[in-house]
C-alpha cells in the first residue's frame, strides 16, 4: 500500500509536471503578450528601447526554459503573479472563483447522484419493464441533450417567465446571503446534475443488475427478507463500488466542465475566469487556474482510488 | 474483458461491413442508431450538393420570425432566412469536424497505442506519459485553450478535438495489444522473422480493431458536443456559415420571438449526439460478446 501510494504520487506529479509544461507552451504560442495585455493597441506606438525595457521587467526576455522555471517556482511559493488587466494577484481571482465552481461542483453532484442512484434503481427492478423504458429514455436523453442546450432552455423559460436574466455583478457569496446564493447555483447545478444523473444512472442501473443475479440475493428474497430491503441494504450496499467511482470521476470533471455553464449563468468561477483571461492575454491569470484545475482534477481522481480500495477490501493496491 | 474481446472465435473469421450491418439490424438500439446517423449523412449530403429548400445564408428582411409553416418547415430566423436550410448546412459543418477530427485522432491514437502496447519499454513509458497529460485535462478546457491558441474556425476546431481525443484511442488500441502480442500465432509470425510493421497491421490491428471501432461512434457523439460548445462560445465554425451551436446561443435571447429557433437546431444536436450514442451500443453489442450480460 505505501509503494502504490508513493508510485501514485510521483506519476501524480509527473502528470502535473507535464500540464504546467503543456500550458506554458500553449501559451507562449498566443499572438500578444503581457506588454500587448497591459497597453493595448498603444504597445504599437512603444520605441524599441522601451519595448525592451517593459521585456526585462516581465522578464520575457529570458530563455523560455529560464520564464518555465521562474514561473513554476513562484507557483510553488503562493505567488501566482498579478493580473495585468485587473492589477489584482492572480491568487485572490482564483481565490475568489474557486469557492464558486466548488460549490457548483458539489450540488451538482449532490442532485446528479441522488437523482441517478433512485432512477437507475428503479429502472434495474423491473428490467425491461415499462420503468426501465423510461429509466432508460432517461439516461439516453441526459448524454444526449448538452449542456448548453439545457442551459439555453433553462435561460430561455426563465426570461420570458419571469424576465430573469443573469448577470456576474449581481453574484452573492454564500456566507452573505446562502438563501440568494443557492437560488443562483440552482439552474446551473440542475443544468449539470442532468447529464451526471444520465450517467449515474447507466452505472447503477448495470451494477444492481449484475448483483441482483447472486445467489446471496435470491437466499435473502427466500427467507422473507422485504423487498424493499433486499433492493437498498443488499443489493445497492454491493453495487456501491462503480456508482462510487463514476460519481467521483465525474466530480473531478465537473471542477474544470462547469466553464459553459458558469458563462451561460454569470457565475464567476474558475471557467470565466480561464475564459476572460484567454480572451484578454492574461497569461498569469490562464496558466495559473488551468493548474489549479487540473491539479484538483488529478488529485479527486487519486482520492477515487483510495476511496475504491477502502470500500472493495477485494482491491489491492499495487 | 477485451482478452476476450480478441479470443472470441467469431472475430477471428474475417467480417465484412454488410455481414455487420446484417447483425446490428438484430440489435434494437443497433438499429435506431443506424436509422439516424444515416438520415443526417444522408441531409449533410443534401446540404453539400446545395440541394436545401432555401440557400442557408440569404437574408430576406420581408420574412423575419416566420412560424413554421408550409414554406418554412421549420420557420425563419432574425435575418428572415429559412431555419431548416441553416439547420441542414449546420449538420453538414458538424460531422464534417466530428468525422476528420475523429479519423485523425483514431488514426494517430490507434498507431501510438498499437505501438506502445506492442513494443512496450521505453516507447509505451513516454507515450503513456503525454496520454497521462493530456487526460489530465478536463476536455472542454483543453479544447478552448488550443482554439484560443490557433484561432477560431473550422480547421483549428478539428485540430482542437483531434488531440482532445487522440489519447482515448491510445488507451483504447493499447490494452488489447498486450493480450495479443503474447497469442501463439503472433509469436510464431515473429519467428518466421516477419517485419515490424507487418506483424502490427496485418495481424495485430484486425484483432483489436473492434473496441476501436466502437470507440469512433462513441468519439464521433462527443466530437459533435465538443464541435457545437466551441460554436456555442464563439469560437468554432464562424458566421455567417451556420453552425448549430451558434444557432442555440443566439437563439437565447430571441427565444420569446420564436421558439423554433432554439427547438430546431437543438434538436438537429441532440438526435446526433443520441443516434451515435446508439450506434456504438448497438456495435459493441454484435462486436463485444462478453457486454452482452449489460442489457
Amino acid at each position: 500500500m505505501k509503494r502504490y501510494l508513493l508510485r501514485r504520487s510521483v506519476g501524480a506529479l509527473l502528470t502535473l509536471l507535464g500540464v504546467a509544461l503543456l500550458v506554458f507552451l500553449l501559451l507562449r504560442v498566443l499572438p500578444g503578450d503581457e506588454i500587448t495585455a497591459r497597453y493595448g493597441i498603444e504597445s504599437g506606438a512603444l520605441t524599441p528601447d522601451q519595448r525592451a525595457a517593459l521585456e526585462r521587467y516581465y522578464g520575457l526576455d529570458d530563455p523560455l526554459v529560464a520564464q518555465f522555471f521562474n514561473w513554476l517556482g513562484s507557483v510553488l511559493s503562493g505567488n501566482f503573479g498579478v493580473s495585468v488587466t485587473s492589477g489584482r494577484p492572480v491568487s485572490h481571482l482564483i481565490a475568489n472563483a474557486l469557492p464558486v465552481t466548488i460549490e457548483l461542483a458539489v450540488l451538482s453532484t449532490l442532485i446528479g447522484s441522488v437523482l441517478g442512484v433512485a432512477i437507475g434503481v428503479m429502472a434495474a427492478s423491473r428490467p425491461h419493464g415499462l420503468r426501465d423504458t423510461v429509466g432508460q429514455s432517461f439516461g439516453l436523453l441526459g448524454l444526449g441533450v448538452p449542456n448548453f442546450v439545457l442551459a439555453s432552455a433553462i435561460i430561455a423559460v426563465l426570461s420570458v417567465r419571469f424576465g430573469y436574466f443573469p448577470s456576474a455583478a449581481q453574484y452573492v457569496d454564500l456566507w452573505d446571503d446562502p438563501v440568494v446564493n443557492l437560488q443562483q447555483h440552482l439552474y446551473p447545478a440542475i443544468t449539470l446534475g442532468v447529464s451526471l444523473a444520465a450517467t449515474t444512472m447507466r452505472t447503477t442501473r448495470s451494477a444492481y443488475l449484475e448483483v441482483s443475479s447472486q445467489d446471496f440475493v435470491r437466499t435473502a428474497q427466500g427467507k422473507g427478507v422485504p423487498p424493499r430491503r433486499v433492493r437498498w441494504r443488499h443489493i445497492l450496499h454491493n453495487a456501491s463500488i462503480p456508482i462510487v467511482t463514476i460519481v467521483g470521476i465525474q466530480f473531478g470533471y465537473l471542477l474544470g466542465g462547469t466553464i459553459i455553464v458558469e458563462e451561460i449563468f454569470a457565475l464567476p468561477g474558475m471557467g470565466r475566469l480561464v475564459l476572460t483571461g484567454l480572451a484578454q492575454r492574461e497569461f498569469a491569470v490562464v496558466q495559473s487556474s488551468v493548474l489549479v484545475v487540473a491539479a484538483m482534477f488529478v488529485m479527486v481522481n487519486f482520492a477515487v482510488d483510495l476511496i475504491y480500495a477502502r470500500l472493495d477490501p477485494r482491491v489491492r493496491l499495487s | 474483458m477485451t482478452v476476450d474481446v480478441v479470443e472470441s472465435p467469431q472475430l477471428m473469421e474475417r467480417t465484412s461491413v454488410w455481414d455487420l450491418v446484417r447483425r446490428m439490424w438484430r440489435s434494437p438500439s443497433g438499429v435506431v442508431g443506424l436509422v439516424i446517423v444515416g438520415s443526417l449523412l444522408l441531409i449533410s449530403v443534401l446540404a453539400l450538393l446545395g440541394l436545401t429548400p432555401h440557400p442557408p445564408i440569404q437574408a430576406d428582411s420581408t420574412s423575419r420570425f416566420l412560424p413554421p409553416g408550409p414554406d418554412h418547415w421549420f420557420g425563419t430566423d432574425q435575418f428572415g432566412r429559412d431555419v431548416t436550410s441553416r439547420v441542414m448546412q449546420g449538420v453538414l459543418v458538424s460531422m464534417r469536424v466530428a468525422i476528420v477530427a475523429v479519423a485523425i485522432s483514431a488514426f494517430v491514437g490507434s498507431i501510438a497505442g498499437i505501438t506502445a502496447g506492442f513494443f512496450g519499454g521505453w516507447p509505451d513509458r513516454i507515450i503513456g506519459r503525454i496520454t497521462d497529460t493530456l487526460f489530465a485535462f478536463p476536455a472542454i478546457l483543453l479544447a478552448l485553450t488550443i482554439v484560443a491558441v490557433l484561432g477560431r474556425g473550422w480547421v483549428n476546431t478539428v485540430i482542437a478535438i483531434a488531440i482532445v481525443y487522440t489519447p482515448i484511442f491510445v488507451r483504447v488500441a493499447r490494452g488489447p495489444v498486450l493480450s495479443v502480442r503474447e497469442l501463439d500465432y503472433v509469436k510464431s509470425g515473429r519467428v518466421l522473422g516477419y517485419s515490424p510493421p507487418r506483424l502490427l497491421f496485418r495481424h495485430v490491428l484486425p484483432n483489436v480493431s473492434a473496441p476501436i471501432i466502437v470507440q469512433i461512434a462513441l468519439a464521433l457523439s462527443w466530437a459533435i458536443l465538443t464541435e457545437s460548445s466551441l460554436s456555442f462560445l464563439g469560437l468554432g465554425t464562424q458566421p455567417p456559415e451556420p453552425s448549430l451551436g451558434l444557432m442555440v446561443s443566439e437563439a437565447r435571447t430571441l427565444f420569446a420571438r420564436g421558439w423554433w429557433l432554439m427547438v430546431a437546431p437543438a434538436s438537429a444536436i441532440v438526435l446526433a449526439v443520441v443516434g451515435l450514442n446508439l450506434l456504438g451500443d448497438g456495435l459493441r453489442d454484435v462486436l463485444d460478446p462478453t457486454d452482452s450480460h449489460r442489457r
